[in-house]
């Protein structure tokens, strides 16, 4: 998550600027990849800002965004328990 | 793209937005709105525009701004008295970024349904770096100074800017509208419009290419008007329409190609080459003398039909233009004034057109090139048409019309004022 929260600060903060970033910073760093506690208002957000990163992608990220495609980040989509 | 792990950017993309939408389907904004939810859904709506057009995150935005509304998100005071500076700026950002989104639609008569200024009475947000807001403080605003808010401050500014033009029906008046709300938008940022930062050089390029768009349309409709009372000389107007359309066309080409840009890229859909700058710039070059701006123009066509993505070089405009400018580099070699140099516009690296297409008086061009029509492109020699005596003390040929590139009869209805339409320049 960490990863894809610079991508989102790189790539799309400036042009949405809605979120107050070192709020989400403190947030995304003291979670430490538990999310599965989290209220379902708070994995929307997280789920929404990994989302418009992963868009906002430049193609030789990708497969760095494969690499920190952890068990973290599996937990963060895993946590609102969708099939796909 | 597929990397070494098995995992495609369209994998990755389909998954996160598969979650998000889970996501917000149980944190139940209609039931229990607050502001992190509605957060959340300003993202996903915002992110959708761009990837998947405007229609459905349009209507979906409908609800958003019922939501926000429910937490007073429209009134200004309620937020000052109850909240921190923070508070109320991260009210203030979601509120204009809402009306960002409803600004964005594909229905012509959507604005007659889009949130308009006088519903409203937030505050734009204000130009302050993040760290500044603190949670009992505020920092005193430095005027000029660039921050994280800044590049949000101008589409916000921009969104007011529109709003005002599209409630003036007079054209002369919206033109002066339009002039005046350009220089005072273009002075007020004018740090970011000189910075040579990357990121700021794609907005300004963006802000620019959306002022020159409006600009064309507005010149066009006060030409078209002028012209229905009275005949008015072409040739200082064909010379406005060319400078912008000269300049848009660069701003497409950089807007779809420039490597340092490619993570704000996202906002950008469709790699459509300009089909109507490309066809008029190569118009002029055609009927026109070379001037000061001919060798920028060729390298500016030269540079958008080489990049051009190949998926468009069947079609009959992208092989028509080829054509064209094989009889404009012609001409240019026969004209002894100015004759560009070839390889400054690396025209061999273009693809080969198809033979049996040749260039017909440019009057057929305008008309076939506008319609796709490529019948009346026939098999026959080469035809460079020097300047005759006929032309003007100008070098115009004074039989070219601009009718066939529509300019005054565009509607300026809601798709027309979307920040991000860059198809069908």
């Amino acid at each position: 998550m960490l990863f894809l929260w610079q991508v989102y600060t790189d790539n799309i903060d400036s042009f949405i600027k809605i979120l107050h970033a070192p709020t989400v910073s403190n947030l995304i760093r003291a979670l430490r990849g538990g999310y599965e506690h989290l209220g379902l208002d708070l994995k929307a957000f997280l789920l929404a800002i990994a989302f418009a990163a992963v868009v906002s992608l430049k193609d030789q990220e990708v497969g760095l965004c494969a690499l920190q495609y952890d068990e973290t980040d599996r937990s963060l989509l895993g946590a609102i328990k969708f099939q796909y | 793209m597929q990397s070494s792990f098995n995992i495609d950017k369209a994998r990755l993309v389909s998954q996160y937005q598969h979650g998000t939408e889970v996501a917000l389907a149980k944190a139940d904004i209609v039931g229990k709105p607050d502001l992190t939810a509605l957060q959340a859904f300003t993202i996903y709506v915002s992110i959708m525009q761009h990837i998947d057009g405007t229609r459905a995150p349009w209507i979906l935005n409908g609800l958003l701004v019922r939501a926000a509304v429910s937490l007073n998100l429209h009134r200004d005071r309620a937020t000052e008295s109850t909240g921190s500076p923070l508070k109320t700026e991260s009210q203030r950002r979601l509120w204009w970024q809402i009306c960002l989104i409803d600004s964005r639609s594909e229905f012509q008569q959507a604005s007659a349904f889009s949130v308009a200024e006088k519903m409203f009475d937030t505050e734009l947000p204000t130009d302050l770096d993040d760290q500044a807001l603190h949670v009992t403080t505020s920092k005193a605003i430095i005027v000029g100074e660039l921050t994280d808010t800044s590049i949000f401050l101008l589409r916000c500014k921009i969104w007011k800017f529109s709003q005002q033009l599209q409630h003036t029906t007079d054209v002369q008046l919206a033109f002066g509208v339009f002039r005046q709300g350009r220089a005072s938008i273009e002075e007020c940022h004018s740090r970011l419009f000189s910075s040579g930062l990357p990121l700021h050089c794609f907005v300004a390029t963006t802000t620019r290419l959306f002022f020159n768009r409006v600009e064309l349309t507005l010149q066009g409709k006060i030409h078209l008007a002028a012209s229905t009372k009275a005949p008015v000389s072409k040739s200082s107007y064909n010379d406005n329409v060319f400078a912008l359309y000269l300049s848009i066309l660069e701003d497409v080409h950089a807007l779809q190609h420039e490597p340092r840009w490619e993570g704000w890229r996202w906002q950008i859909k469709g790699r459509q080459p300009p089909w109507q700058a490309l066809g008029f710039v190569l118009k002029h070059l055609h009927e026109c003398q070379p001037d000061s701006h001919s060798d920028r123009a060729l390298l500016a066509i030269s540079k958008s039909l080489k990049d051009a993505p190949e998926e468009y070089h069947q079609e009959v405009q992208y092989q028509q233009l080829l054509v064209m400018m094989s009889a404009v580099e012609r001409r240019g070699e026969l004209n002894t004034k100015a004759a560009p140099s070839m390889n400054m516009y690396e025209t061999s690296k273009l693809p080969d057109f198809d033979p049996s297409l040749t260039v017909p008086d440019t009057e057929v061009f305008s008309q076939d090139f506008v319609t796709g029509n490529s019948s009346t492109w026939k098999m026959h020699e080469l035809n460079v048409d020097l300047p005759t005596e006929a032309d003007d003390e100008t070098g115009h040929n004074p039989t070219l019309t601009d009718e066939s590139w529509d300019l005054g009869s565009m509607e300026l209805d809601q798709p027309f004022w979307d920040f991000w339409n860059i198809n069908n320049i």
